[in-house]
């Protein structure tokens, strides 16, 4: 009973190379299920947030229920769990793929397979998911869908020469999609009859509800009422509400088995329903939590500070509030000598990092300076102590040291062959180990490299774009920690230093990266009464110096009669201006130079 | 008082670096605007009986005019204003569009001052600005001009200007000086928004001039037009003594001014407003309600006072502060007092006596000194 119930549910995520069309699929599967009526129909339904549809990406997830009438003439229920889209979330996604049966693997028919198309291939195949390749994007010019499918067959290793070819865009055979969901992914097969086991594969704050856990049923069942336990932390609470996503939720009696779902138990924060976790029944717990389970790690560090005017205590409710919703981000007050008041950030990633930022800036309306992103260093101290260093600030003194450790990645770079040589000179440049190179067709290449991560968050994204004319992909993954020369470098201006520009670095590099923070210093602070020099030092040791020049002319030649009140606007844009800079020391800074020193320079 | 600006917004061709309003010149579109300008003119005479100080013809190119169309503009400012008074009429002229017959015209008409477009003395570098004349047409213009009887104009002289050296400007002052105007207006090149070299720069075709050579060059200016016996009284005018541009000062000592034509803007009981700037919609508004005014600016107290202070410090004679504090009910030294004393510090202003002026280098800096005025 319970496996003929079961047999009419499929459980699937779509995974694709950032841009290949999973979103739009998505919609597409939503609008020709009826799950929405036209008028809700807005284009990109699961991609909500505004910065998601801007990028193109999704970073919050939303699952939907779908009922489809298969040929067969029976109706099922199509769970779609959505996956976000970066390599920064790169464990969200393995637990989406954790609550399916089986994933609907999307291809650009004209770009072919990606760093991420496989990035998420290897996720899916480590959760045993059987997979169903599409061809998107079929009806562009440059489509070429008899390569791609032994593209396909070749490097992901399944069969594909049954694939749908679409058009997600111009909704076209989408219903193919659909019939092929039923009758090539697999039901699920829980028992209905064993204690609960329910994976967490997303949470979400809601201000009236608290935290609601979304969650595949594996074994068992919930309803309300029920006494439930997160098995990673042992809280014991009691469910207020079941239900599913239709995307909008909707409660349920009970979820079973097989099902995908919402439950509510008045949890104060997403930190009490972590991504991964399990919930089991209290007075009948399962035996093994779901394997798999990590907690949110941040792996990339900014210092927030409030920019000229801007209220602290407005950015820390911010971050409170974004962190109701975001395990993985973390945030403690610091003080900079030249910021002041602010906070410590932790981030998954670079990307996360930076929605967090725009976030701020949008949603909270927030006038926000960031300082450099940087890693964790492991620090073993003289004593043997262990310290793990997130702001450079904190570095204990070079004496102090015994051995300093940084995070590596494993990177995987997928580049047309014309590239390789850009993309090893990068990456050498990066201080980057290659391990292997292979061949993925006639034209492309995949090459893994052994990264240290404070040379990827270091804008290496953009610069493999630009090196590669934006044809190169990248995903990485944390490897190891290993010993190295790192420095720590400090930025001063006019003779003070400046402890929100300090960074550390590889010594090999601090010359050079000093020199090119200098000149881009130079650059972007505008000139003063005075002239500023510039300088970058390790130590007491200048390696780099710059000179702002004094100002010597800021005067509107002409005012006349109508001049005036034009005038009177450009100098009051001026002051504006100048109120928007931040006074370190005795000179003034925009924002700019903070971002500044931060981006890949090809000269 | 009251002084007149008059604004033909037609050029035989547009300068690469002019953001004026200004169209290509067409006879029948001067011929209708000019019966408008007329209505202009009428409605305001009939509304302001203050007797008329000075009168600016500017442009585009006014000198694009006939003689008889220059009469019939200055025989409307006669019938409906009371010009008894008028010290100064000046209008402005492009080299090259000039005849005799024509100058005595606008002599005949009651123009007293020529003001040109010469910018610089360097065939290419005039090239490189769009201009449609050359040198020689500035020494056959100004033979006219003298013949035709004017002793007072002024030549207008831009530095900064693209693959300009200072040699280059050197030459150009020395061989402007041979001339000997009554004035000089010198500028440097402003690259703004809208226009052809803003483009330009934009694609990287043209460069800014470095501030180093551009203050450079002013210096260079300002010393050598005073070893000539011309008088700075403005930052960016120098003229012979008693040929300081009367219509110019009058924007400075924030005295009222009313603007014709398209595009213009008035001063007027403590208001500034301004006209249309599309041709269709100002005819439209003259055969309508006889003006085009488009939108006022309100200006409170303290905005006016700001004013005051901005363009009377840009005078070389300097801000008087007993004036100022008589005009405001203000005593400006304590009221700014941080704010001079900061100033002083960076030797951007000095004192003398009740005057306050800026020094060299707060010509060059003149916005900062500004800055720490505006609220």
């Amino acid at each position: 009973m319970s496996l003929e119930r079961q047999s009419k549910i499929r459980n699937f995520c779509i995974i694709a190379h950032i841009d290949h069309g999973k979103s739009t699929l998505a919609d597409r599967l939503i609008q020709n299920t009826g799950a929405l009526t036209a008028r809700e129909m807005k284009e990109q339904i699961l991609d909500t947030m505004e910065l998601e549809r801007e990028r193109g990406i999704t970073i919050k997830l939303q699952t939907t229920r779908l009922s489809y009438t298969a040929k067969d003439g029976e109706t099922y229920t199509l769970n779609l769990i959505d996956t976000p889209g970066h390599v920064d979330f790169t464990y969200e996604v393995s637990r989406s793929l954790a609550a399916c049966e089986g994933a609907v693997l999307v291809v650009d028919a004209a770009q072919g397979v990606e760093a991420q198309t496989l990035a998420n291939v290897y996720l899916a195949d480590e959760q045993g998911l059987e997979m169903l390749p599409v061809l998107n994007k079929i009806d562009l010019p440059a489509a070429r869908p008899e390569e791609i499918i032994e593209e396909i067959e070749d490097i992901v290793g399944i069969p594909a020469d049954h694939a749908p070819r679409i058009s997600a865009k111009n909704n076209v055979n989408i219903g193919e999609v659909l019939e092929q969901i039923v009758t090539e992914l697999p039901a699920p097969r829980g028992d209905e009859k064993a204690p609960l086991k329910a994976l967490i594969f997303d949470s979400v704050y809601d201000q009236y509800k608290g935290a609601i856990a979304y969650v595949r049923v594996v074994d068992g069942s919930v309803k309300k009422g029920d006494l439930i336990e997160m098995m990673s932390t042992g809280n014991k609470l009691e469910v207020v509400e079941v239900g599913i996503c239709e995307p909008g939720q909707v409660p349920v009696k009970e979820l079973k088995a097989g099902d995908v779902g919402y439950v509510t138990a008045s949890i104060k924060n997403v930190r009490d329903c972590q991504v991964g976790d399990t919930i089991t029944n209290a007075n009948n717990p399962t035996a093994e939590a779901m394997p798999g389970y990590k907690e949110a790690t941040s792996m990339v560090y900014c210092g927030v500070y409030p920019a000229e005017g801007e209220s602290f205590e407005l950015i820390r409710d911010a971050l409170e509030k974004l962190k109701l919703n975001d395990a993985a981000l973390s945030y403690e007050p610091e003080t900079s000598l030249a910021l002041g008041y602010g906070f410590r950030c932790g981030f998954l990633g670079l990307l996360h990092m930076e929605i967090i930022q725009q976030r701020l800036l949008r949603e909270f309306d927030l006038d926000i300076i960031t300082t450099a992103p940087g890693v964790i260093y492991r620090v073993t101290k003289t004593s043997d102590e262990v310290v793990f260093i997130q702001n450079p600030a904190n570095l204990p003194d070079q004496t102090e040291i015994k051995v300093m450790e940084e995070p590596i990645v494993k990177a995987d770079i997928i580049v047309p062959n014309e590239f390789v040589g850009n993309v090893m000179e990068l990456c050498q440049d990066r201080r980057g180990v290659m391990l292997t190179m292979d061949y993925i067709d006639s034209r492309r290449v995949i090459l893994h490299y052994d990264l240290p991560l404070n040379e990827v968050i270091y804008d290496f994204f953009d610069a493999l774009k630009s090196k590669t004319k934006g044809y190169g992909s990248l995903d990485y993954e944390f490897k190891e920690y290993v010993p190295s020369d790192l420095v720590k470098m400090d930025i001063l201006l006019n003779k003070e230093l400046i402890d929100a520009f300090s960074l550390i670095v590889h010594k090999t590099k601090a010359e050079s990266r000093g020199r090119q923070i200098c000149d881009k210093l130079k650059d972007v602070i505008p000139r003063h009464m005075f002239a500023i020099p510039v300088q970058a030092s390790i130590g007491n040791k200048v390696i780099a110096r710059e000179t702002i020049k004094a100002m010597r002319k800021d005067v509107l030649a002409k005012c006349y009669g109508g001049d005036i009140s034009r005038k009177k606007k450009l100098l009051e844009k001026q002051k504006e201006g100048k109120k928007k800079m931040r006074s370190l020391g005795s000179v003034d800074v925009p924002q700019e130079a903070f971002l500044a020193v931060l981006k890949f320079d090809d000269k | 008082m009251i002084s007149l600006y008059i604004h033909i917004p037609f050029c035989v061709k547009k300068c690469g670096y002019c953001d004026f309003i200004s169209f290509e010149y067409d006879k029948n579109q001067l011929r209708h605007y000019l019966d408008d300008l007329k209505k202009e003119i009428a409605y305001y005479g009939n509304r302001v009986k203050t007797p008329v100080h000075t009168v600016f013809i500017g442009g585009g190119t006014p000198s694009l005019l006939t003689g008889e169309e220059m009469h019939e503009i200055m025989a409307a400012l006669n019938e409906h204003f009371d010009m008894s008074r008028c010290v100064e009429i000046s209008m402005e002229s492009n080299p090259g569009t000039l005849t005799l017959k024509q100058l005595k015209d606008y002599k005949s008409s009651g123009i007293n001052r020529i003001s040109m477009g010469v910018q610089t003395l360097n065939d290419d570098t005039l090239r490189s600005l769009d201009r449609i004349h050359d040198v020689k047409a500035v020494y056959d213009s100004v033979r006219l001009i003298e013949e035709a009887g004017f002793d007072n104009y002024n030549m207008d002289l831009m530095f900064g200007l693209p693959g300009q050296t200072l040699e280059m400007l050197k030459e150009t002052v020395e061989k402007m000086l041979k001339l000997n105007p009554k004035h000089i207006s010198a500028y440097s090149l402003k690259f703004e928004e809208g226009t052809a070299f803003y483009k330009k720069l934009e694609s990287g075709e043209l460069k800014e001039t470095d501030d180093d050579l551009d203050r450079d060059m002013y210096h260079l200016i300002e010393k050598t037009l005073l070893s000539h016996g011309y008088i700075q009284y403005e930052i960016s005018n120098f003229s012979k003594k008693g040929y300081e541009c009367k219509h110019n000062l009058v924007y400075w000592e924030k005295e009222d001014y009313v603007g014709f034509g398209i595009g213009a803007h008035s001063y007027l009981d403590k208001k500034r407003f301004y006209n249309v700037s599309k041709l269709e919609t100002y005819h439209a508004a003259i055969e309508t309600q006889g003006h085009a005014v488009k939108d006022s600016i309100a200006i409170d107290e303290s905005e006016d006072l700001f004013e005051y202070i901005m363009l009377g410090l840009r005078l070389n004679k300097g801000l008087n502060i007993l004036v100022l504090n008589n005009r405001y009910n203000i005593d400006f030294k304590i009221r700014y007092s941080e704010e001079i004393k900061k100033l002083i510090d960076q030797s951007l202003v000095e004192w003398s006596g009740d005057v306050l002026k800026l020094t060299s280098i707060g010509r060059d800096l003149s916005n900062q000194v500004f800055l720490q005025f505006l609220d």
